[in-house]
């Protein structure tokens, strides 16, 4: 053990005087940084302010907190796999809308679909207007349920989330060989029998893992639960730091939430323990799918048009609707200067996070240490650290950072520099590459993995010098994945709400912090225009991610 | 063209490829054969320059190409590579393939080159076709064209026929050989089959454990084989437990060898030894005083392959019998040894 210890050390030292992988590992320690500092903060005890907490508000966050987990879980596993199936499973009229229309809510982010649906729901909104019109009503006169609230908060979740779930499900029932259903109807299993002891089973840790990602994104979600008035980790956090004053407690709040997520990760990874038993032969042929008509066609058509209905369709109407409302005094400079900022700070960490995750790619592809191997998969959780967190893991030390210069520069030159770090976009682009590096990663190396390495001898031994085997071999073939790298973190960044509303520089509004702001002083019809923006840009991932499971799937079968 | 003098091959503290010294000339098709793990791919790749050898040197055209801390870039050694996965570029058609080795070339040598080569692998009809499209034997005639498109020196070939369906293999190994051979190309082949070793090589080293047992054809290596892995890895056999009488003649369940003196260099009156013997070297015949009971037999059209035991012996031998002597399990029959080749090895 020792042993084994030491030389792991030797191997990071090592690692250290090679310049290009030193250079990365100082690279991964930056990325690595804020995860660090939350769980360092707990060296300087805050016990005033725990006693108060735990007194207080401590019980709601963490009761809250696992409820819209677990809620947004449970919502997420049942849409995403009842669609998934019937989708995989039945042919019907419009079978093949569904396809894409059901990952549409994915381009919706929760704090918005919130606060649509407040708007619907409201009582001057349509549906209570068309209640009252329809059976004389007036105020007071019925209980109409509040969206705002922690079951609110689960449903309007469940609907933006369930893709994640759907997304795996789908793959996973398609990938089911139809010698399983014959091997079945041979044992004398019914169909039920088959579904509840075959097809679930083998498809159960796709659904997990999708489950968890849902149940990490409502932990890490900070928008929809403010709106909502619900106290959980992450406006706990908020409230801790900018009401209360008090960034180490934050800090502290944060670690927790962290472990939340982190409990969250492991049942995942428990889930695909055996994994490999899950995949069987390659060449089989799949199940053909059962074609519906009549009554039965129609119920399976509402059933999956339900969600995207509710989850997209419907809140877009609403944000159009609004937009038309306020599209003459909205569209002003001020809302060109919100669409630059937004467009050039998404842009700007789209290239930098690329550029890291090429950088992390290639030298493992060259260097394949295990030091390097390791640092990928510790910048690769950054996906399930919540914003919230990161933004309070990067402004503790950028603080204490620009704290330092101050004084340095205040004693040396008699003058102040400013907050140089927590201050600027540098900031915020470090906590979005923390956050999104994963992403990227994961695109470029799935590109990079089609380049075998036997490709790059082949080019070599048929006289290509290194620089004609990247023209003509590594570009062409990973220009793709790139892109879709860059686009997808493009987009996670326009709509990423905690992180940006904590790290942005003074005065420095983004679409996403425009929109939020504008709902949470109830001026829902002016937060439509900025809303649309986000959501119709994160339609182009979409379109993406419908053609690479198509793609999947026509591969397979 | 290639000599390789005592080369070593490192991995870390693990020695991959131990003091292997070949020849090949001009023209000429030689061939690595071992198990998996034997360090001949690692041999491969240091002659193609994706790996460098720690001791010794390598030389190509009387051009030391490695040696230790010395190494010309793959690009400059004017090699060729047909890879087990055949490394087609995805993205090219296989024109575009082809004539990716070919950019120095003048644009019409180029197209007439791909055309050349496309026939000579008989697929002159798929120019445009990208990789994907292509059966797997197409591909591997794709890498093959490409290969040979830049009339490389050499083509090193890492066990070209594995990912292909066996019927495939022999008929390719073939073909293969006569394309080298028509361009008068030079080649080294890796494989771990023994088939596609005689079928496609003149000349064969058989390596375990990263050393060179023996680099010779395969008339030799089947009769001749100078150790007891060679023996037992090439061709079937079995090893007969025999002893060296006091008169020089080798004793054993089948009667008594009579052996030239001379043969006996190195070994003892009364040494035990092991006897190799081929399923050749034992002939069917009714009049034999040495009967032998069938205890497995496989039909193999022409010819059937029995495993007989002995009355005194724990041991079975092989015997290839024509087909027209047909016995079943525990039947009884004459054979007679008839020993072409005289192999034997010290007892261990």
């Amino acid at each position: 053990m020792s042993q084994q210890f030491s030389l792991t050390i030797k191997s990071y030292l090592r690692a250290l005087l090679d310049p290009w992988q030193g250079a990365l590992l100082l690279l991964g320690v930056l990325l690595s940084l804020p995860v660090v500092v939350i769980f360092t903060s707990w060296i300087y005890p805050q016990s005033e302010l725990w006693q108060h907490l735990m007194t207080t508000v401590l019980q709601d966050y963490v009761v809250n907190s696992l409820l819209l987990a677990c809620g947004v879980g449970v919502g997420s596993l049942l849409i995403g796999t009842t669609v998934a199936y019937v989708i995989s499973r039945y042919d019907f009229t419009g079978r093949k809308l569904f396809r894409w229309l059901t990952l549409l809510p994915l381009a919706m982010p929760a704090y918005i679909i919130a606060y649509t649906y407040t708007g619907i729901l409201d009582f001057s909104g349509p549906v209570q207007t068309l209640l009252r019109d329809t059976f004389g009503w007036g105020y007071g006169d019925y209980t109409f349920p509040d969206i705002r609230s922690l079951t609110g908060a689960i449903i309007v979740m469940s609907l933006v989330l369930y893709p994640y779930v759907y997304m795996l499900a789908r793959t996973a029932f398609s990938e089911q060989p139809i010698s399983l259903v014959e091997a079945s109807q041979t044992m004398g299993i019914s169909k039920f029998g088959y579904l509840t002891r075959v097809s679930l089973p083998l498809a159960r840790p796709a659904l997990f893992t999708g489950t968890a990602l849902a149940m990490m994104e409502a932990l890490a979600d900070y928008g929809t639960v403010q709106y909502f008035g619900v106290s959980t980790f992450t406006t706990g956090i908020f409230r801790t730091w900018f009401g209360l004053g008090n960034g180490i407690a934050a800090a502290q709040l944060s670690s927790l939430l962290c472990s939340f997520v982190l409990i969250v990760l492991l049942f995942e990874k428990w889930s695909r323990r055996h994994i490999k038993y899950y995949h069987q032969g390659q060449n089989h042929k799949v199940q053909k799918r059962k074609q519906l008509s009549g009554g039965w066609a129609v119920f399976v058509f509402i059933l999956c048009l339900l969600p995207p209905l509710l989850g997209f369709i419907v809140p877009v109407i609403q944000l159009l609707y609004w937009t038309w409302l306020t599209l003459q005094q909205n569209i002003d400079v001020q809302f060109i200067e919100l669409i630059i900022n937004s467009f050039g700070l998404a842009l700007s960490a789209a290239i930098i996070v690329v550029m890291l995750a090429l950088l992390f790619s290639y030298t493992r592809r060259i260097k394949n240490s295990k030091v390097i191997n390791s640092l990928e998969q510790a910048v690769s959780l950054g996906y399930a650290i919540p914003g919230t967190v990161i933004a309070v893991g990067v402004l503790v030390p950028l603080s204490w950072a620009d704290n330092t210069a101050n004084l340095i520069s205040e004693s040396w030159f008699d003058t102040t520099v400013g907050l140089i770090f927590s201050g600027t976009l540098f900031a915020l682009l470090l906590a979005y590459s923390i956050r999104f590096l994963s992403v990227a990663i994961h695109n470029v190396e799935a590109g990079l993995s089609r380049i075998t390495p036997d490709m790059d001898n082949a080019a070599r031994s048929l006289g290509a010098p290194p620089k004609r085997v990247l023209k003509e071999i590594h570009i062409p073939l990973l220009k793709t994945s790139v892109l879709s790298a860059a686009l997808l973190v493009f987009v996670d960044v326009l709509k990423e709400l905690p992180a940006t509303l904590i790290l942005r520089p003074f005065n420095f509004n983004t679409l996403a912090v425009r929109s939020f702001e504008l709902a949470s002083d109830e001026r829902l019809v002016d937060a439509a225009t900025p809303a649309l923006a986000i959501v119709l840009v994160g339609l182009l991932p979409v379109i993406l991610i419908t053609h690479a499971i198509d793609k999947t799937i026509k591969g397979k079968s | 063209m290639l000599s390789l003098h005592n080369i070593d091959i490192r991995y870390g503290n693990f020695l991959a490829v131990d003091g292997v010294s070949i020849a090949l000339n001009n023209g000429e098709i030689g061939c690595l054969l071992g198990p998996s793990g034997c360090g001949k791919t690692s041999i491969l790749r240091a002659i193609a320059g994706f790996e460098s050898i720690s001791n010794g040197q390598i030389k190509l055209r009387n051009e030391t190409v490695s040696k230790p801390k010395h190494l010309i870039a793959p690009e400059k050694r004017h090699i060729s590579v047909v890879f087990q996965d055949f490394a087609l570029f995805p993205h090219m058609s296989v024109s575009d393939n082809i004539a990716f080795g070919l950019h120095k070339w003048k644009k019409a040598a180029r197209i007439a080159r791909v055309d050349e080569v496309l026939k000579l692998v008989g697929l002159p009809h798929i120019a445009k076709r990208f990789p994907h499209e292509l059966s797997g034997g197409q591909q591997q005639r794709v890498a093959l064209a490409r290969a040979m498109a830049p009339k490389p020196d050499l083509i090193l070939m890492d066990e070209p026929f594995s990912s292909l369906d066996a019927e495939l293999r022999d008929e390719l190994a073939k073909d293969i050989r006569n394309i080298l051979k028509s361009e008068n190309t030079s080649a080294l082949v890796v494989t771990h089959d023994q088939n596609e070793a005689f079928a496609i090589a003149d000349i064969i080293g058989v390596l375990r454990e990263g050393q060179l047992h023996q680099w010779d054809d395969a008339y030799a290596l089947y009769h001749k084989p100078v150790s007891r892995f060679v023996a037992d890895f090439v061709g079937s056999g079995v090893f007969l437990n025999s002893r060296i009488d006091q008169d020089g003649n080798i004793e054993c369940c089948l009667g008594k060898v009579k052996v030239d003196p001379s043969r006996l260099n190195g070994f003892k009156r009364g040494q035990e030894i092991e006897l190799l013997i081929r399923p050749d070297d034992i002939e069917y015949d009714e009049s034999s005083p040495i009967i032998a009971t069938v205890v497995r037999r496989s039909f193999r059209g022409a010819q059937i392959m029995y495993e007989l035991s002995l009355p005194g012996s724990a041991q079975t031998i092989l015997c290839l019998a024509p087909s027209h002597n047909d016995h079943a399990v525990g039947e009884s029959f004459g054979i007679r040894l008839d020993l072409a080749h005289l192999v034997m090895f010290a007892k261990s």
